[in-house]
């Protein structure tokens, strides 16, 4: 373990060389840049309105099999904005999106989640 | 020109042509498919038809290309996702080129329609299911019960997060269509205002057209590149399902 935290502080380290000698893009800066309040809040809206209407959708088509309307469809729309709201908390968390060139999906959710010991060996960077 | 700023979307066979019921004229929107296939040609395959090793200019461009999108998906994906880089690809430079002629005037933007994005959108969701159960069997369902929890609110969970995948396509799709359909339609808004105004005030909102084509420029690649972005991500979950 105390092996880890050595490598970790050393990229950690690394990393705020490189920014500092500017040789790298300090990610955590153009990040904000990348996408404007507009698209993410058209993101946003998207998200939760596709996990609306496919539970809508899903509710709609069961009662049309099982001639149950409209208990399904009521049950599944609430699912669907359950499932909308599960969108958008990954999405504000960053846990299954990543925006920003070079970004990968799972630093940001380690980094979110502080969770720095899952025993996951992530693939290293350059091809 | 009609002063309609939708009528730009309507899609117009330019050759009729059916089988049965079935419309399979050729109109605008094929057209502009095919002249994205086209320059997607000439744009990779003219350069590297005598590719050198220390390349040139245009092969420098073509070697760009696809560097960023081999990029992307060895960081989202890792090593595994190699070999969905043809699909990824495909998909990432028919998005670019079909919004970026579609920026052109008089022409056709066929990913404003959600049909074309929608194609799309499942064409990923499928490849991502088949790849998952042909990577992992049944252990791939176990993307929807995330393991660690009270036994009860998998009742909740399960449908939701199945709901929740099954969302992906059409927030993809919404994505890209919306965002296109949007841009296009300021800018005719405001070419209307240019023509309605008239005389030496009507460039005004043509200047500010010209900036809103330059962030319509930033849109239609940004658009690509989340497009992208997320099918790299949702591969993802197809080579390693666990979370």
């Amino acid at each position: 373990m105390a092996d880890d935290q050595r490598e970790e502080e050393f990229d950690r380290k690394l990393q705020q060389a490189l920014v500092r000698e500017e040789l790298v893009e300090d990610k955590s800066k153009t990040e904000a840049a990348d996408l404007s309040g507009l698209g993410y809040g058209m993101r946003l809206a998207t998200e939760f309105l596709g996990g609306t209407f496919v539970g809508l959708g899903i509710g709609y088509v069961l009662d049309r099999l099982f001639d149950t309307s409209p208990v399904l469809l009521l049950i599944f729309t609430f699912l669907g904005f359950g499932a909308g709201m599960l969108n958008i908390y990954r999405f504000v968390m960053k846990m299954d999106d990543s925006i920003g060139v070079n970004r990968p999906a799972y630093l940001t959710e380690a980094e979110q989640t502080g969770r720095s010991d899952t025993g996951e060996n992530p693939p290293k960077n350059s091809p | 020109m009609s002063a309609n700023p939708l009528e730009q979307f309507v899609i117009k066979p330019i050759i009729p042509f059916k089988i049965g019921d079935m419309d399979l004229s050729f109109t605008n929107s094929s057209l502009f498919m095919v002249l994205t296939l086209l320059t997607a040609a000439l744009i990779m395959l003219v350069p590297m038809y005598r590719a050198s090793l220390i390349p040139n200019r245009r092969q420098n461009i073509s070697e760009m290309l696809y560097e960023l999108v081999h990029g992307i998906v060895y960081d989202v994906v890792g090593s595994d996702g190699v070999k969905y880089i043809p699909l990824v690809f495909t998909l990432f430079i028919s998005v670019l080129l079909g919004n970026l002629l579609g920026l052109l005037p008089y022409a056709f933007t066929f990913t404003s329609h959600i049909v074309v994005t929608g194609a799309m959108g499942l064409l990923v969701i499928l490849v991502v299911t088949i790849m998952g159960f042909v990577n992992h069997g049944w252990h791939f369902l176990g993307l929807f019960a995330p393991s660690g929890l009270p036994k009860p609110i998998y009742l909740i969970l399960v449908p939701i997060e199945i709901i929740s995948f099954l969302s992906r396509p059409i927030t993809l799709a919404v994505r890209l269509c919306a965002n296109m359909v949007a841009g296009h339609t300021v800018l005719k808004v405001f070419a209307l205002f240019s023509v309605l105004v008239g005389g030496v005030l009507g460039i005004l909102p043509a200047i500010f057209n010209a900036l809103i084509v330059s962030l319509e420029l930033l849109v239609a690649v940004l658009q690509a590149y989340i497009f992208t972005i997320l099918t790299c991500i949702y591969i993802k979950d197809a080579v390693e399902p666990h979370h």
